[in-house]
């Protein structure tokens, strides 16, 4: 590995890259309307939608992140291997069916149609922006990263290439596209996840070697202690037993990366965060109702569940037969990320490796891939076609959706290249603190809360967004040591949208009234009850476009500023 | 049923299992903080809390999954079923 160019990984990931490539594509004339372009023609099944969320969700940062975060830290990493499948819970039992039956496009959609409001709908647009560019820096670096160590491909290269294959199928297949592709991509990751533990595993015993982490002393003891020969006998054990041996008991145990209140914070991220994010919240639109929306979702969580169940294996294999310093020692310089590329290889052989590639290629292109289509659609939907031209022919409003994919395509290779040297880890935390902090709240109290206002919103998202930016901005300049913002920004979100709401509370909107008109228009066409696009509020199907209309975001406009 | 109760019921067995389901999962910090070696006693030869956090969960979290789309789903039915 590292510079050289080893076969096997680089056959396995143009294999990957033209499988996917020829399924984006394919799908390119089943994309005649806006609808198969934004949300797949609204007629994904359950199996296949679980399979894209779960392919969407699982990025680079959670097919070789979580597992090296249990080689480094042990136990603290089990807590991201839980916690990112956790999100989902809240999602299901809160969001994602009232977000399908509300039957938009996109999460800006959601806040100007649920509080008629166009300055929702940018500031909406802003935050999916924010989001999505931050979590698709962090998966351009990894594309780099990733290329380059496996295949020996050069960095910028391997950002372009890949960055190109992804533009060009998003731009094409859209969403319908981009869902056959995920689906693929999914599964490609899962095996490569569990294959080669089937081959690693007999080789030791799971429990005996974590037995053995935790029976060893504490670090002040085991300086003093003789290493334990009888220790399962990995390469890494031989060598500098005892300094590895002192480490052990610690590394099993909880709070070595985050404090207790750190630990909280971690876990707020990534139950709200997810909940929070647009280009999965987006997904849901894509099922044909609410009870397929929740179907998804179960499965979503059993995929997930699975996948995520492995990691810590992943990790302990790793700290345990390798030991502490083993990526160090083969790669030459220290990038955890590359650990199960390296136990893969070192302990089943070339084709695994080939595997680990393809898995950890296929999550880049899915989260991408999923990525473009939520910041495409903010620019080409929610601006273009709701904002600028509102007007425009649905023709029009295709061809800058295409455009709009290919800038944003542009832009995530520019970033790829120019933040070589970023933190992913950060900057994946920080996108999941503000999806926590801005959407999460909004969504689950403009569902279910039916006094919550326009201001309440409003303020709610630059409140949440606004405390956990400075908070992280606070920590970089070294101000105060806080690292996770979203035990403070999470809850301060609620409150401003409760206390704001209640100051403003005459000017409250009928969400569940709304949705009732949308689930009898979808059951009972012939009931005599309001249809959904009496109340101003869009229906289930490809009729949105046409409701959300210029005139009714200007009135909406309108009333916000005579209200004000 | 109407469409008002099948939300009412909806929201509140979501709330239930929202409760059971961040009791569960925040308590444990709290616990590993107050008690670290009970919640590392082996079990099944792994350590306690990582049978928890990395298995156990997963099993909760795909049971309240199951347990809440079953009801909804009900719920659903019965008024289309009654044309509320």
């Amino acid at each position: 590995m590292g510079s050289e160019v080893a076969l096997l990984p680089l056959i396995a990931t143009i294999a990957v890259l033209l499988l996917t490539m020829y399924l984006g594509l394919s799908a390119a004339r089943r994309t005649a309307t806006l609808d198969d372009y934004w949300v797949a023609g609204r007629g994904v099944d359950v199996f296949t939608n679980a399979s894209a969320i779960s392919s969407n969700y699982l990025s680079a940062a959670s097919f070789l992140g979580v597992a090296a975060f249990v080689w480094e830290y042990g136990f603290d990493g089990v807590w991201y291997a839980t916690g990112f499948a956790a999100g989902y819970i809240l999602l299901l039992l809160f969001i994602a069916s009232p977000l399908r039956r509300f039957g938009e496009y996109t999460i800006p959609d959601f806040c100007a149609g649920r509080f008629h409001s166009a300055r929702l709908r940018r500031a909406g647009i802003a935050w999916t922006m924010v989001i999505s560019a931050l979590y698709i820096i962090a998966q351009m670096v990894g594309v780099g990263t990733l290329m380059e160590v496996v295949t020996g491909i050069p960095w910028v290269w391997g950002v372009i290439t890949l960055g190109g294959v992804i533009t060009l199928y998003v731009a094409f297949g859209g969403m319908t596209g981009v869902t056959i592709a995920q689906m693929a991509q999914f599964w490609i990751m899962l095996t490569a996840m569990i294959l080669p533990l089937i081959v690693m595993m007999p080789k030791y015993n799971y429990s005996e070697i974590l037995m053995h982490a935790y029976q060893s002393p504490p670090a002040q003891e085991a300086a003093q202690a003789e290493p334990d020969s009888t220790l399962t006998g990995g390469p890494a054990f031989s060598t500098n037993g005892e300094e590895q041996l002192s480490s052990l008991r610690d590394w099993v145990s909880p709070f070595q990366r985050w404090n207790l209140w750190g630990s909280l914070s971690l876990l707020v991220a990534l139950v709200c965060g997810t909940a929070g994010l647009p280009h999965i919240l987006a997904r849901f639109y894509t099922n044909p109702n609410a009870s397929a929306a929740r179907w998804s979702t179960v499965w979503v969580l059993v995929f997930i569940g699975v996948f995520y169940i492995t990691t810590p294996i992943w990790g302990s294999y790793a700290r345990m037969v390798l030991g502490p310093d083993a990526v160090t020692r083969v790669d030459g310089e220290a990038n955890p990320n590359s650990m199960m590329l390296v136990t893969s290889n070192m302990e089943v052989g070339e084709w695994a490796l080939a595997l680990v590639a393809a898995g950890a290629i296929a999550a880049l292109l899915s989260s991408v891939s999923g990525l473009l289509i939520a910041l495409s659609s903010a620019i080409a939907h929610d601006f273009y076609g709701e904002i600028f031209r509102p007007g425009a022919s649905d023709r029009q409003k295709m061809k800058v959706a295409k455009l709009a994919v290919v800038l944003c395509g542009a832009f995530a290779i520019v970033v790829g290249l120019a933040f070589r040297d970023a933190n992913i880890a950060w900057m994946v935390g920080l996108a999941f603190s503000i999806a926590a902090s801005t959407f999460f709240p909004l969504l689950l109290m403009g569902i279910w809360w039916r006094r919550m206002t326009e201001e309440g919103a409003y303020w709610g998202l630059l409140v949440g967004g606004g405390i956990s930016a400075i908070i992280v901005i606070g920590k970089l300049a070294e101000i105060w040591t806080i690292e996770q913002p979203a035990i403070v920004s999470v809850p301060a979100a609620f409150l401003t949208i409760y206390v704001v709401s209640k100051l403003t509370a005459d000017r409250n909107d009928g969400m569940w009234e709304k949705l009732e008109a949308s689930f009898h228009a979808l059951h009972h066409p012939d009931s005599d009850l309001p249809k959904p696009e009496e109340m101003g509020f869009a229906s289930q199907a490809a009729e949105t476009a046409e409701v959300s209309s210029h005139e009714e975001v200007e009135t909406f406009e309108h009333d916000g500023d005579a209200e004000s | 049923m109407t469409y008002e109760q099948m939300q009412r019921r909806q929201l509140k067995l979501s709330g239930l299992l929202a409760v059971i389901f961040v009791v569960t999962v925040f308590s444990v910090p709290f616990l590993n903080a107050v008690m670290p070696e009970t919640m590392l006693t082996p079990v099944f030869g792994i350590p306690f809390v990582w049978l928890l956090v990395g298995v156990i969960f997963h099993l909760e979290f795909w049971a309240i999954a199951l347990i809440y789309v079953t009801y909804s789903n009900r719920w659903e039915e019965e008024v289309i079923s009654d044309g509320k």
